[in-house]
């Protein structure tokens, strides 16, 4: 270290000391000339940094030699390559592999579920109780459109019934609303629900028994204006009928 | 002869185009090799020797790249150094110590006194022991490197107003430090 570098040293310490505030520090500057004596050794090239230092007539030969002494402390290099050039090849082979696999795997699942799906449907709509149910449904929402619509719809779903209901004495009375409303309420509970409304009236034979009536050849069953009203005809219906009709309702 | 060295480069800096790179990196190695190698002792990584060598063959690929003239190869060689530095510390830190014990790397251990009086050995290297790890870092940058404020920021990440601060800080650090070890060397 000459005086030169000496003095370049302490050009570089007493910069940093009045940069920091530390003019007049008579203890960080001989620590830091300390410190700064670490930069004056010089380290000797190794080979491979002397061959790259080289001009370019001798970088040719030191390039050699390095590259020789290199190689020779890694003698197995060369072979290294060709397992490292398979490797890849065999590696995207068996991701494509998984991928294909992965594939195959959706498509039978959602095969069998589509298959799965459409036998359930068939053996849904092959049960006679869910289309049952189905009519029953369909008499349901039917018969409330039609109470809710008007009261005309109802009449002649009880209109056998109720002309001996209206014959007999004030205590019966409430027993012809009974009677007219057991076919509305027995239909959904038959069982039967393929017919409609006027279905359920011979279901209740022993409470009315209409071939014994004198039904008048003119009348029609099913019109609900037409001469069977209990204002045309009350002395041909036969008062026995009466009797078994509130006892039911009579006694709970 | 470092500013004699100094003065022949920055003739080869001045025009980098036309000059072989061999020259280019043997002028830089001869410049700041032993910067380099002072670096890395200060910081404490073992075998600074091999390190200084692998810092200059990782700097050759980079030479065509090279701006700044010698103030920015500089910046180069000490920002591939630091990263070396700060790879060996990773290293140290994954790495179980399962060395034996030999009693000639005992750091308790009394110095040589030919090592004191001569000013040689380990005692430079161990003067940022006992400081922060930034402390240390912008020490040996500023002091053994020899780099400005503004490229010890680009080096560390930081803004030139933090390593002012922090190199305040340092050197209020190490001169505590050093009163101390004076005070306990007296007694």
């Amino acid at each position: 270290m000459s005086d030169t570098a000496g003095s370049r040293n302490d050009g570089t310490v007493d910069r940093l000391l009045r940069e920091a505030g530390f003019d007049d520090d008579t203890d960080l500057r001989p620590a830091l000339l300390h410190l700064r004596g670490l930069a004056a050794a010089q380290p000797q090239a190794s080979a491979a940094v002397a061959a790259l230092m080289a001009p370019p007539a001798e970088k040719v030969e030191g390039a050699e030699q390095a590259a020789t002494t290199l190689l020779a402390a890694v003698p197995d290099a060369a072979a290294g390559p060709e397992p490292q050039a398979t490797s890849p090849a065999a590696v995207t082979d068996e991701l494509a592999a998984r991928r294909r696999a992965k594939r195959r795997i959706t498509l039978t699942a959602l095969s069998l579920a589509a298959s799965l799906a459409a036998g359930g449907a068939v053996a849904v709509a092959a049960d006679q109780g869910i289309r049952d149910s189905f009519g029953q449904l369909h008499h349901a929402v039917t018969s409330f459109m039609a109470t809710a619509g008007g009261g005309p719809a109802p009449v002649p779903v009880g209109t056998p019934v109720p002309a001996p209901a209206q014959q007999g004495p004030p205590a019966s009375a409430p027993a012809a609303p009974a009677t007219s409303a057991a076919p509305a309420t027995s239909a959904p509970e038959s069982g039967d629900s393929k017919g409609p409304k006027h279905t359920p009236a011979p279901t209740n034979p022993a409470s009315v028994p209409l071939p014994n009536l004198p039904v008048p050849e003119n009348v029609t069953p099913g019109v609900p204006g037409g001469p069977l009203k209990s204002e045309d005809q009350p002395a041909t219906l036969p008062v026995p009928a009466t009797p078994p009709v509130p006892v039911p309702s009579v006694h709970p | 002869m470092l500013d004699t060295l100094a003065e022949e480069n920055i003739e080869i800096f001045a025009d980098t185009a036309d000059v072989d790179p061999a020259v280019i990196f043997g002028a830089v190695y001869r410049t700041f090799s032993g910067a380099v190698l002072g670096y890395l002792k200060a910081r404490g990584v073992d075998d600074p020797e091999a390190v200084t060598q692998d810092v200059f063959l990782a700097f050759y690929p980079k030479i065509g790249e090279l701006t700044g003239g010698l103030q920015g190869a500089k910046s180069l060689v000490f920002s591939i150094a630091h990263a070396r530095m700060v790879d060996y510390y990773r290293r140290v830190e994954r790495r179980p110590d399962f060395t034996p014990y030999d009693p000639l790397q005992d750091g308790r251990s009394t110095a040589s006194a030919e090592d004191h009086v001569l000013g040689h050995g380990d005692g430079a290297a161990h003067l940022l022991e006992g400081l922060a790890e930034d402390h240390r870092e912008v020490l040996a940058l500023r002091v053994v490197a020899d780099l400005s404020i503004e490229q010890v920021a680009g080096i560390m990440g930081k803004s030139p107003g933090a390593i002012k601060q922090l190199q305040r800080r340092a050197l209020q650090n190490l001169k505590d430090q050093t009163l101390r070890r004076n005070q306990a060397d007296h007694e």
